[in-house]
């Protein structure tokens, strides 16, 4: 007898077969979802807008008005603007198709908004552009593809111009309109001359010796090009944040407009076409001085990486040498300086001065010429199709007074402002101040800006009065060296003759529409002593010089000490200019290499390599800390300070929510930071990435800080500068209100802007960021937008604090400059900002300050910051800064950039790492020992452990800070916690069933400002979402159904959910057709329809994964009666006989609850429970075949399937059970044989 | 018999080479052919029998506290690029790698292995912040012992904006499943090859990386740089 091979024999093929079948019929079944994706005061904040898009729309608007206001008209030669009669322009230049709305780095746009662009803002104002020609600069291989940012400007030549552009031209030629674009890029500053570049001179680029911003070749060969076509219109816009040469657009009388438009944001264009066609007329005014020459202002010499003023143009020249090698100085970071040797003498206040005083050394036309060959537009140039004058001023100290008697008060003018010419318009009435200048002694430009405004908008004819006060104090000079030895050093007034001029601009009278009418006030500070004013006009506080230390005998400078110049011995030599006769406004000299050599022993190179080490305080050190210190008290009561020893034995008093609105000095706030333990405190100073950390056992929530200054995350508000060109306050409170509001939309807390530095140099990387060169004009326009900002419950931090006016080596340059131009200049804006903004958050700059890190620069955070100017809030670092042990090695210098440490850092008042200190390096802050009540650390090198209550205190003291700034923000949510509104829920319904559900969050919040609305997705017909969160209707059509349900509380705190809405066949009666009295009922309630939703948590994994969920169901009567005679049990069965007659609705409820399967750990439980209405009829039994009504259909949907996965299952089902038939045949067959 | 046998064996052939395509074909779609979505989440590469997955965290290489690296705005450096998953992003360990937006920026692993293999599976795990990237082989290296690994590109799609985490979440791709190994000593380096500027000052294109995987036969052991996370 044969054997049978088991493996092979039929049966088991059968078998076999069946079981493939069988896997693909489940395979088949098997559907997958993904897994939706998920993600001051009293502490009350609102939005003045119902919704996101609603409040969008309004920040593009306000975007829209600030340009319409910052715009400015420098040219309108026989006023060809407004354009009139003209319809078909053609706009020239390749960048015209893609211009710079806005900066680069933190000041970019991470915006998915569609740009109103140049073309866009033209046809809205009703022109007709040039297609022919926009479509050959759109095409890269027609015109060219070679700009850069920043470097190349990619002007196609005239020569790529093919003919169907040149016939353009005779359609569209009733103006030409020219569009020169510039921008610079973070992290670097605008090329100063191509020789130094090392990209290869592109064809737009010729003469070496052009820099960034001037026209290129190319550009000036378009520009004559379209002057040989014999345009009779042709306006040039100055699409560039940083000033720009534009000596010879002025002189060309070919050239009919010019407009400098700056990076005007994502609607500026809107704003820019109905300038043009006269709908708005232009009210804008420089921010800047538009000088004639960049390489011959005196900045030039001292700027960037001063390759400049190499001799081959390409040779940085800003470094310290090793004098033994004349190479930079090897395996030390950090060796680069830049010396702001022009002084208090930037921007207008040197050209305007050199003017002054030439008008009195060679008269009045020799300083025109002078003036004319030099400057192009002066500081606060504006024109507007209207004129406007002065009918009238009204001061509040008599001309002629003296202002002795009044030094701790302010002048006032009213000037009445009339339109005189014919066109609606507003204007900028600016105030300058003289102070007397003393032939060496104090350095004082010959006028500065004192305060100014804006008209409102004036029809013809019409007059505005606005009000410009001065603090006397104010206009004092910062003797620093005592200059006009009378034994003080500080802000000081000298006797003399005082004038207050009410002009249109730094160099010119403000028109007056009769001659009787005055605009310059004369007055006298009396007597032959300065008046000194040794506080600080708002906080009272003692002020004094921080940066003048001396060297020591020793030659060390010590580490109490800070200087802001150049070490004296050792070290390059750094030449101020002056005003004096002896060396009047000598030109500054670029360092030589011979200058910048240090030998080893120099003090300054020691100085240099051992900037990073600090031990613990010495006694002496004027920051030391001691346990005397770790108190604090409010007269009445005395808080000793601590911290928890661990969060798990703490009691818990106070919480963050207690905190809001707390007063920073209030004694309160010791008692909360007395709680946490010093790994928190550890944590909120070292981790600020873009955050602060939560407190959960606080119920502090983790905040979100981030860029930009001109951009939160959608509106593009281009530049700083555009909006500091309006002059208008207004327009600044309205970009403010909208930083906030969009900020509190996204629920983000904390703002890295405003941007306060100075247009020190036209060429600087992030003058977009920047207002202006004039501080006091920078500081109100950031005062104004500060305080809208943090009305909406965002907190700033106002950057980069301090003396970042250049991006090269930005990180750890030396910068030299004297504390006069310091506080007079550079620090004034983050004054303004602090006590007139108030605001709550600076960020450091990366640079030094003399030799001094600013991320540990005690005298300027700690003394002056908040020693003088009285802020209350916290500093953050900017990028940059990495923790360091420390006792750092001055041998083996590693590459990272580390170039201050955490002692330093936070000993000095800089509160918050930006960069998250990395896990590793948080041991250098030390740990909390209980039993000695303080900080211990251990070095590393197995040194003794070192006490250090100077570095507790100063970290409880940083991490205070933070916190509070967060107590008077949106972090607070407004007390509405939403957090409980997220996840998932699903809900199963039955078609044609009214149901009622409610999605609303658990619990009352503390607002009665609630909604609930669909934000993504959308609900089947028949069913509605309440503002209350209740769904409810009644579907008509089977299916999934998924949405997010949006809880707003106050508008601005949402909070989201997602929503799955299951809509199911009704169920179905089997059985319960022609029943009839007497005849008995087996009937049962079907289940077969129910939803089967099998989903997959998590991805795909290789091989299958099976899983089912098995579900009871109870069956209960919910409402009506079954028919006589017959009941329902809780399993579903309806049995019994009827006993009469007769329609019966009844309906049924059905609950289920699943038992799943061992892998049903990936799965959400599915748990329908819903009602289902039956209409049944009992015959007489007689023979009436009643009729039974059933449910519909059962559904066959398998569930949704997403990817490709499901569908290759499913593929691979019908594979795998077609091969087992297959089989199964062959099986069959060959046993036939 | 024999022919009957014959048949029916090649008839049990297909049907395990259809199974066996079906199965392998339920996998992550993108797995297979290097595309991801960068939503992938948690994620583990299936183990087959006889081999053991090795995982190795990007944030432990020797190299990252000598890197000067990028951000943003600004530069990052050292450990302090080592980052902590506030956001819960699915890293794995808790930290991943940022701030090798530099060309030239690399990070190695040396990593020891008792026999020579060339079939293991290199898995990376990575995301993208601030802006959708697409990494090519070129663009972003990943060597092995000197020899670059070429991969299909990876698009990392998405990233959100407007978002406080502002990155995407981590997923797996995988590079090449003929991974060759040598007895010894194997080097592996990934390493920015580009100066492709993304955004602000980040100056060339690169990934976050959490780290990398290695599914092989062979027993590999490294020495992972742990005081980095302070671990």
């Amino acid at each position: 007898m044969r054997r049978t091979n088991y493996l092979f024999s039929t049966k088991v093929l059968l078998l076999f077969a069946s079981v493939l079948m069988a896997v693909a019929l489940l395979l088949g079944s098997i559907g997958f979802t993904a897994r939706a994706a998920t993600p001051a005061n009293d502490g009350k904040f609102y939005s003045d807008f119902l919704s996101y898009d609603e409040m969008l729309a309004a920040g593009r608007d306000a975007n829209a008005e600030i340009a319409a206001e910052g715009i400015t008209l420098l040219k309108n030669r026989q006023n060809v603007l407004p354009l009139k009669n003209v319809k078909r322009v053609s706009v020239f230049g390749k960048n015209g198709v893609d211009p710079y709305y806005h900066g680069f780095g933190a000041g970019a746009a991470q915006s998915t908004l569609s740009p109103i662009t140049l073309y866009d803002g033209l046809q809205m104002a009703g022109y007709e552009t040039n297609d022919v020609l926009k479509a050959f600069y759109e095409n890269d291989a027609r015109s060219g593809s070679d700009r850069t940012i920043g470097e190349l400007i990619g002007e196609a030549p005239v020569s790529s111009y093919d003919a169907a552009v040149k016939r353009s031209f005779d359609r569209y030629n009733d103006a030409a309109i020219v569009c020169i674009s510039r921008a610079v890029n973070e992290g670097n500053d605008a090329i100063r001359t191509y020789a130094h570049d090392q990209a290869e001179d592109p064809e737009s680029v010729i003469e070496k010796d052009r820099h960034y911003l001037e026209l290129s070749k190319n550009e000036e060969d378009m520009i004559e090009y379209i002057k040989a076509l014999g345009f009779d219109k042709i306006i040039v816009l100055i699409n560039s944040a940083n000033a720009f040469e534009v000596a010879p657009l002025m002189a060309d009388d070919a050239i009919d407009g010019l407009l400098w438009i700056s990076s005007p944001g994502y609607d500026g264009f809107r704003a820019l076409g109905e300038i043009l066609n006269g709908t708005i007329n232009p009210s804008g005014h420089l921010v800047d001085t538009w000088y004639s020459d960049f390489t011959k202002d005196p900045t030039w010499f001292n700027f960037g990486d001063n390759s400049q003023t190499s001799p081959d143009g390409k040779t940085p020249n800003y470094q310290y040498r090793d004098a033994a090698t004349g190479e930079p100085l090897a395996g030390v970071q950090f060796k680069e300086f830049v010396q702001y040797e022009e002084g208090i003498y930037v921007d207008y206040r040197y050209y305007e001065t050199v003017y002054a005083d030439m008008v009195a050394s060679d008269g009045k036309e020799a300083a025109d010429a002078w003036y004319a060959e030099n400057v192009v537009f002066p500081f606060g140039y504006g024109m507007s199709y209207s004129d406007f004058a002065v009918t009238d001023v009204q001061t509040s100290i008599a001309a002629g007074s003296d202002l002795r008697a009044h030094k701790d008060g302010k002048i006032v003018f009213e000037v009445t402002v009339e339109n005189t010419g014919s066109v609606a318009g507003k204007d900028v009435v600016q105030l300058y101040y003289h102070a007397p200048y003393i032939d060496g002694e104090i350095e004082k430009a010959e006028e500065v800006l004192g305060a100014f405004a804006k008209t409102d908008m004036l029809a013809p004819g019409e007059s505005d009065t606005v009000t410009l006060e001065v603090y006397i104090q104010d206009m004092a000079s910062y003797d620093f060296e005592d200059k006009n030895g009378n034994g003080t050093k500080g802000y000081e007034l000298d006797p003399g003759d005082y004038r207050f001029s009410v002009r249109s601009d730094a160099h010119t009278a403000f028109a007056v529409k009769e001659e009787s009418v005055a605009v310059t006030y004369e007055y006298t500070v009396s007597g032959s002593d300065a008046i000194y004013y040794p506080n600080d006009r708002i906080t009272g506080s003692k002020v004094e010089n921080r940066f003048d230390s001396t060297q020591e005998a020793d030659g060390t400078f010590g580490l109490n000490n800070y200087n802001s110049l150049p070490d004296p011995v050792g070290s390059v030599g750094m030449t101020r200019m002056t005003r004096a006769s002896s060396a009047h406004f000598v030109m500054p000299q670029a360092p030589t290499v011979e200058e910048a050599s240090l030998e080893k022993t120099d003090s300054l190179y020691q100085k240099i390599v051992d900037a990073f080490y600090i031990g613990d305080l010495a006694e002496g050190d004027f920051r030391y800390k001691d346990k005397d210190d770790a108190k604090a008290t409010d007269g009445s009561t005395t808080v000793q300070f601590t911290q928890a020893a661990s969060a798990a034995d703490r009691e818990i008093e106070l919480t963050f929510p207690d905190m809001i609105g707390v007063e920073s000095d209030d004694i309160k706030w010791e008692k909360f930071m007395n709680q946490l333990t010093y790994d928190e405190l550890v944590q909120v100073v070292s981790q600020g990435r873009k955050m602060v950390v939560a407190l959960p056992d606080f119920e502090m929530p983790s905040a979100w800080l981030d860029n930009g200054p001109t951009c939160v995350a959608q509106v593009d508000y281009g530049s700083g500068n555009l909006l500091a060109a309006t002059w208008n306050i207004d327009m600044a409170e309205l970009m403010g209100s909208m930083v906030g509001e969009e900020s509190l939309w996204i629920g983000r807390h904390g703002w890295y802007g405003p941007s306060v530095n100075i247009h020190r140099s036209a060429f600087g990387g992030r003058n977009n960021e920047y207002f202006s060169a004039d501080p006091y004009l920078s500081g109100t326009m950031a005062a104004y937008q500060i305080a809208k900002v943090q009305e909406k419950g965002v907190y700033v931090m106002a950057k980069h604090f301090a003396l970042n006016e250049q991006e090269t080596a930005r990180s750890g340059i030396a910068t030299y400059v004297d504390e006069q131009t310091m506080r007079e200049i550079y620090l004034k804006p983050f004054q303004m900002a602090v006590q007139q903004g108030k605001a709550l958050g600076i960020m450091s700059a990366m640079n030094k300050i003399g030799d001094t890190s600013s991320y540990a620069c005690y005298a300027l955070d700690m003394l002056i910051l908040r020693g003088e100017w009285g802020f209350n809030g916290f500093i953050v670092t900017d990028s940059g800064p990495t923790a360091t042990p420390p006792t750092p090695t001055t041998e083996a210098w590693p590459v990272a950039a580390t170039f201050v440490n955490i002692w330093q850092q936070n000993i000095s008042g800089n509160d918050l790492s930006l960069i998250n200190t990395s896990a590793a390096n948080l041991k250098y802050y030390g740990e909390w020992d209980d039993v000695e009540q303080t900080v211990v650390y251990t070095p590393e090198d197995g040194g003794a452990p070192v006490e250090t209550t100077s570095l507790w205190l100063a970290v409880r003291e940083s991490a205070k800070r933070i916190i509070f700034a967060n107590a008077q923000s949106c972090l607070s949510m407004n007390g509405v916690d939403t957090s409980t509104f997220s996840g998932e829920k699903e809900i199963t319904v039955g078609k044609d069933v009214e149901f009622y559900e409610t999605v609303a969050i658990e619990g009352d919040l503390a607002t009665d400002d609630i909604r609930y609305y669909i934000s993504e997705g959308s609900l089947p017909e028949g069913v509605t979402l309440g503002s209350d969160g209740q769904i409810s209707g009644i579907a008509t059509d089977v299916g999934r159904y998924e949405f997010t349900v949006t809880l707003q509380a106050d508008s601005w705190n949402q909070a989201s959910k997602d929503v799955v809405l299951n809509v199911v066949t009704s169920s179905e009666l089997t059985g319960m057709d022609g029943l009839a009295v007497g005849t008995a009922v087996n009937a049962a309630v079907g289940t077969d329809f129910i939803y089967k939703d099998y989903r997959r948590i998590g991805p795909i994994k290789a091989g299958i994964q099976l899983w089912w969920i098995t579900l009871d169901y109870s069956f209960e009567l919910y409402d009506g009666a079954l028919p006589d005679g017959l009941s329902l049990s809780s399993d579903g069965k309806i049995t019994g006989t009827p006993t009469a007659a007769g329609t019966y609705e009844f309906t049924i409820n059905i609950a289920a609850t699943e038992e799943a399967s061992a892998l049903q750990q990936y799965n959400t439980p599915v748990t329908p429970d819903y009602l289902t209405t039956f209409t049944v009829t009992v015959g007489d039994g007689t023979g009436t075949a009643p009729g039974g009504e059933e449910g519909t259909e059962p559904g066959t949907d398998a569930g949704t399937q997403a990817g490709g996965a499901p569908l290759a299952l499913g593929i691979a089902g019908i594979a795998v059970g077609s091969v087992g038939l297959i089989v199964a045949l062959v099986a069959v067959v060959l046993k036939r044989k | 018999m024999k022919k009957k046998s014959l048949v029916l064996m090649l008839l049990l052939a297909l049907v395990a080479a259809v199974s066996l395509f079906a199965f392998a074909g339920c996998g992550n779609g993108e797995e297979g052919d290097g595309e991801g979505t960068g939503n992938g989440g948690e994620g583990s590469t299936s183990v087959p029998e006889g081999m053991t997955e090795y995982l190795f965290e990007a944030e432990w290489s020797p190299d990252i506290e000598f890197l000067a690296g990028f951000d943003y705005s600004g530069t990052i450096s050292g450990l302090d690029m080592i980052q902590k998953d506030y956001f819960e992003k699915g890293a794995s360990n808790d930290y991943y790698v940022t701030g090798l937006y530099g060309e030239g920026l690399s990070l190695s692993y040396t990593i020891e292995s008792d026999k020579a293999v060339d079939d293991a599976k290199l898995v990376l795990r990575l995301s993208a912040e601030y802006m959708d990237i697409t990494l090519t082989s070129s663009i972003y290296t990943v060597a092995v012992n000197g020899t670059p690994v070429d991969y299909r590109n990876i698009k990392l799609t998405d990233v959100p904006v407007s978002d406080r985490a502002n990155l995407l979440d981590f997923a797996d791709f995988v590079l090449t499943e003929t991974l060759s190994l040598k007895e010894g000593e194997n080097v592996i380096t990934l390493t920015t090859t580009n100066s492709n500027p993304m955004m602000g000052t980040m100056y060339a294109t690169a990934p976050l990386v959490d780290c990398f995987k290695i599914t092989t036969s062979a027993k590999l052991t490294w020495d992972p740089c742990m005081t980095n996370t302070g671990q």
